[in-house]
């Protein structure tokens, strides 16, 4: 008779303990009530500290909308990064048969929307709207743990196809592994901000003069901020998203397009992580991986029956200054012709919606409202098409 | 590569993998390359120290072994002494004693240029060479036999989970060790792990969170009041004790799991009552260290009361000093060594206060605990502050500034973060078993356990903030 010692021996209270975990990771997540809560919360904190928890916050709403929807609703996915956010509107879009989910915030690279891919598509949607341009294509992968949905698939297609990024990023390459297997540790930013902030973070600085408090010693007023330590407004540490101090592109003009680049936007300075976008846009390994990110995401969707329409974002031809446009947008469009051929994908370029000036953005990248709503239209009428087709 | 990080998690799983996979004859010898890995991880430049500083040490001790002349034996061990305590010198004080040099010429009126040399500090280089050097000193002292193999004495010195914070190992308690080519049983990987989760939510819950309190307090340009001082001088007791411990409760899981039993670093500190316990259950690897090889030698209890006072305060001196290249941890170490010889002269009277019923000598021993709580404090605004400009800035808002603050609002943070760590450890201290919540009951236990999880995962820092330690 086989022994039947292991079974005294077995870690049985750790056992326990981590199907604890995952119900309660699972069991809390799925709260619709604690999202709304978080919301609030994060809403009422200082913009720059938040936008992307907030972003994600709104998403996983947006998301649990469209679960729970009747299915004779058409449903409508709309994928982008800040560009789309900003520049592509379209709400009031029937609302009594038309629902729609725009996953659009800083952070939403080609990776960010492959990790998402199956999340979407099990929501069967009738299209999908992907704003793109050679600014997704040919810019090198950067991981936004923070912003990536749970896929231990998508990590596994980015470890194979470009591997100096694990170890050059192997930090956020770890922590979407934990979070594509636990939810909690991927909203864990989240639920510290908001939901915690009041314990945690005890309280917002609130606007105050000098305070009434005296230092006994010295016998002077002492104004009461200078308890903060830190300069987005909360009164403890908090997690931010920084831009390190990297340094200018190494162009030989880059002096006098950032004085062009300032003088367009009416801006004093224009900092070096702002030109580096712009620069970023080339040729290297990277295209690759991003071409194979977003063509995985556009075959999940159309293998679950969704039409998709690829939008092509705008960039202020000022950008063009930065980086190779031709070369790297021909590519860019040979690349979207494959997925039409392959995928029968639709296409509306900005020759379509275009054409664009520099007084159209705001910055580099973002389109400024009228121009928007402009391009929303444009957007919007081959959307219904496509819907109604 | 901190413990604290996933890059760690598969580095050990990994090596635990290879090391379990590979016949016993050959563990050792990849346990010391893994080792290495683990450290040049930090810099590999500095795994060439580490080498020189093993490759003197095993020649000297060999060359003591083999010598009858005294005289040539003393010579070899000063040759260790002098090449590790050069090496130490150098990179770890050199600034220091530039820096405290250009002042006191400054002082007497001589301009002397700034001269700043930039040295990197290699971390952990205070706990190898004070490790390497118990070797050749217990060696010269004959109070052990050196190693002939010499990759066992570098997997000694090299041993990676207590390589960069310690404890401070013997080799008389390590080199048996791994002679013996250990292998974890089920008892050491149960305790092993519990030691690794322990030290991790007290470094990622306790200690990372309740540090946010003394940064805001010791921040750049903050003006606190005395009650937020005070709080911060009590968030930063957790945060050191739960740091440290929790670094050091990890390597010893680390060592359990391939087999290797490290000495107990910390033993309750917080619940001593007098300077002289407190050292017996602090940084317990780095005091018998010093009363090894400082006080004993400079005449430890011998000799008169004066004598045996100055001995203390020397030894203390040391380990202030030992603690980083500032006045400020010279000044942390003269302080213990005072409260040291103050308890040493005030003990006869202190033993003749013997309250007989169980409440009054219950109330006497918290009195006691919760008065030199707040000495250790005192020791602790020092060690802190980054000058003494600083310490006494906040000192003297400690004793004259009541406005309570923002006190109020740091309250329940400091007691969430906080709390289990004192209810674990009143338990542990009931019970006199610092592994109590293994024998809790099984449900109970995994209650715990989950608990722990989930508040690591939702309140824990999970940027991996470095270890305090690592910087001595």
């Amino acid at each position: 008779m086989p022994s039947l010692y292991w079974i005294k021996k077995a870690p049985w209270a750790a056992l326990i303990a981590a199907v604890l975990v995952i119900w309660i990771d699972s069991k809390l997540f799925e709260d619709r009530e604690l999202w709304l809560k978080l919301r609030a919360r994060l809403e009422a904190l200082p913009e720059p500290v938040v936008r992307l928890e907030l972003g994600i916050t709104k998403d996983i709403l947006q998301l649990k909308n469209m679960r729970d929807a009747p299915p004779e609703m058409r449903r409508l996915i709309i994928l982008g990064n800040s560009r789309a956010r900003v520049g592509l509107n379209l709400r009031n879009l029937r609302d009594d048969d038309i629902l729609q989910a725009k996953i659009a915030h800083a952070g939403v690279s080609p990776y960010v929307m492959r990790t998402f891919a199956k999340e979407g598509a099990a929501l069967s949607p009738d299209l999908v709207v992907l704003m793109l341009s050679e600014l997704d294509t040919h810019r090198p992968v950067e991981l936004v743990p923070g912003a990536c949905f749970r896929s231990a698939a998508a990590l596994g297609q980015l470890l194979t196809s470009e591997p100096s990024l694990t170890w050059e990023q192997r930090h956020e390459v770890e922590q979407v592994a934990v979070g594509a297997f636990l939810n909690s540790y991927r909203y864990g930013d989240i639920l510290d901000r908001a939901y915690l902030n009041d314990f945690r973070e005890i309280r917002i600085q609130e606007e105050e003069p000098a305070s009434k408090r005296q230092d006994q010693r010295r016998g002077r007023v002492i104004p009461r901020k200078q308890l903060v330590v830190e300069a987005d407004n909360a009164r403890f540490r908090v997690r931010r998203i920084s831009e390190p101090d990297v340094p200018p592109p190494p162009i030989e003009n880059i002096e006098e397009i950032r004085a062009e680049l300032a003088k367009s936007f009416k801006r004093k300075k224009i900092q070096n992580s702002t030109l580096n976008i712009g620069y970023a846009i080339a040729f290297g390994p990277h295209v690759e991986t991003q071409r194979d990110l977003i063509e995985k995401t556009i075959e999940i969707f159309t293998n679950a029956g969704s039409k998709v329409l690829i939008v092509e974002g705008p960039l202020n031809p000022l950008t063009y200054l930065l980086y190779d446009e031709e070369s790297t947008r021909s590519d860019f469009l040979a690349f979207v012709e494959k997925m039409k051929m392959e995928y029968g994908v639709h296409f509306q370029s900005i020759d379509e919606t275009g054409p664009y000036v520099p007084k159209d953005f705001s910055d580099l990248l973002h389109l400024k409202g009228t121009s928007a709503r402009k391009l929303s239209a444009d957007v919007r009428k081959r959307v219904v098409e496509l819907l109604d087709g | 590569m901190l413990f604290n990080t996933l890059d760690f998690a598969v580095f050990l799983i990994v090596s635990l993998s290879v090391f379990y996979a590979l016949p016993r004859r050959l563990r050792n010898p990849f346990l010391l390359v893994a080792s290495y890995a683990f450290y040049g991880f930090w810099n590999w430049r500095f795994c060439g120290l580490l080498l020189l500083s093993t490759v003197v040490d095993y020649w000297a001790a060999l060359r003591m072994e083999t010598c009858e002349d005294q005289r040539r034996r003393k010579h070899y061990l000063w040759i260790s002494l002098g090449v590790n305590l050069s090496i130490l010198g150098f990179f770890k004080y050199c600034n220091f004693f530039i820096d405290s040099f250009t002042a006191v010429l400054d002082s007497i009126g001589i301009d002397a240029p700034d001269y700043v040399l930039r040295i990197a500090l290699p971390v952990g280089i205070s706990f190898y060479t004070f490790q390497t050097l118990s070797y050749t000193i217990d060696v010269y002292r004959r109070e052990m036999v050196p190693t002939r193999k010499f990759l066992d004495f570098a997997l000694f010195v090299a041993l990676f989970p207590q390589l960069v914070a310690g404890p401070i190992e013997r080799a008389k308690r390590i080199l048996p060790q791994i002679v013996e080519r250990r292998h974890a049983s089920w008892k050491d990987v149960q305790s092993g792990s519990w030691l690794i989760y322990w030290g991790w939510f007290k470094k990622v819950y306790v200690s990372d969170n309740v540090a946010r309190i003394v940064d805001t307090v010791y921040g750049a340009g903050a003006e606190p009041t005395g009650p937020e001082v005070l709080l911060a001088l009590w968030a930063f007791a957790v945060q050191i004790y739960c740091d440290f411990s929790g670094y050091s409760d990890m390597a010893r899981g680390v060592a359990r799991l391939f087999g290797y039993n490290l000495m107990l670093n910390f033993n309750l500190p917080y619940f001593a009552t007098n300077p002289q316990q407190v050292w017996r259950r602090w940084h317990i690897s780095l005091s018998t260290w010093l009363r090894d090889y400082v006080y004993i030698p400079l005449g430890g209890n011998s000799g008169g009361r004066w004598k045996q006072n100055r001995n203390l305060f020397l030894t203390m001196l040391w380990a202030g000093l030992w603690h980083g290249a500032s006045w400020t941890y010279v000044v942390f170490g003269a302080y213990h060594g005072a409260l040291l010889a103050i308890h040493r002269e005030l003990k006869p009277a202190l033993k003749k206060i013997d309250p007989v019923s169980t409440v009054a000598r219950s109330a006497w021993w918290l009195f006691r605990v919760g008065c030199f709580f707040h000495l250790w404090l005192l020791g602790l605004l020092l060690f802190r502050a980054v000058s003494f400009e600083q310490a006494a800035s906040l000192g003297y808002i400690l004793f004259t500034n009541t406005d309570p603050g923002f006190v109020y609002d740091w309250i329940p943070p400091f007691l969430m973060f906080s709390a289990p760590l004192l209810i674990v450890q009143i338990w542990q201290g009931a019970t006199r078993d610092l592994e109590v919540p293994l024998r809790w009951p099984m449900p109970i236990r995994a209650l715990l356990f989950a608990a722990m999880f989930l508040a690591i995962v939702f309140l824990g820092e999970d940027h991996g903030e470095p270890f305090i330690y690592f910087q001595f």
